[in-house]
């Protein structure tokens, strides 16, 4: 569950970001990972390689969306990152790696048992598909707040 | 029926195709379907068709390897958009594959 104060708190949460490219988002959402001892120093590093090869773009009904990782050997606990920017960056699409998608939120999973995490990953495709949410996250600038918002997806279902 | 093996692919093996794993077990649940699924990543695909030989592939990444092995784009499990029609892709291949349709 996306509640879970290990999972998600507001030290992981960063709103309005302004920054140039994909790679700049990813170096900040993994600085905090690291900050917090979530992530080990090879996991940047891993992200950066694995989403060159391997994009994390989507596209969903009404937003770009992109979800960048690494492989679990570079994760030390269970745990996610969320920014929203203020002038989306591309990301390269999962399906289509030569195109891109123009993305304003990022979630960024630092994931160690999968099968374990299912409901945190269920959770977060939920989460992307409820574009009224979304939309409230995009404008919120307030962690708590936005905290509050990602937890409705637990009250919905 | 028999049984059908399905692989569900992605960049780490680890995310993503743990979610079109959990889909893609739901919908052979729904439709009586017996199955075998198991995950991997991109990297992986030509060693396991070897040793799993699968009958479907469901992958939310492109695979570089050549297979005449059905392959399913497993995004719509992700984006939501576009599952309805997947889904009918999915189980019109597995059904092909049992020999019931």
């Amino acid at each position: 569950m996306l509640l879970d104060v290990n999972l998600l708190d507001t030290e992981l949460v960063v709103l309005n970001l302004e920054l140039e490219n994909k790679y700049d988002v990813m170096t900040v959402l993994a600085n905090c990972l690291l900050e917090k001892n979530i992530v080990k120093p090879s996991y940047l590093q891993a992200l950066i390689e694995r989403e060159d090869v391997y994009p994390t773009g989507l596209q969903t009904k009404e937003f770009g969306v992109a979800i960048p990782h690494a492989d679990i050997q570079h994760v030390l606990k269970p745990s996610i990152a969320i920014a929203t920017l203020k002038n989306s960056v591309k990301f390269n699409l999962m399906a289509s790696p030569e195109n891109t998608v123009d993305v304003k939120i990022v979630f960024m999973l630092a994931l160690t048992e999968p099968q374990k995490q299912l409901q945190l990953l269920q959770d977060l495709i939920s989460l992307f598909q409820a574009s009224h949410l979304i939309k409230q996250m995009l404008k919120c600038d307030d962690r708590q707040m936005f905290i509050d918002i990602v937890n409705q997806i637990n009250q919905n279902e | 029926m028999g049984k059908v093996k399905i692989m569900c692919v992605c960049g780490t093996g680890i995310a993503t195709s743990t979610v079109v794993h959990n889909g893609v077990a739901n919908m052979c649940k729904k439709n009586n379907i017996e199955y075998e699924i198991i995950q991997c990543k991109s990297l992986e695909v030509k060693s396991k068709l070897n040793t799993f030989s699968p009958d479907l592939i469901v992958s939310t990444t492109t695979i570089s390897t050549t297979t005449t092995i059905p392959i399913i784009s497993g995004i719509a499990f992700l984006s939501g958009v576009g599952l309805e029609k997947v889904e009918e892709q999915i189980i019109t291949a597995l059904k092909q594959t049992l020999g019931v349709i």
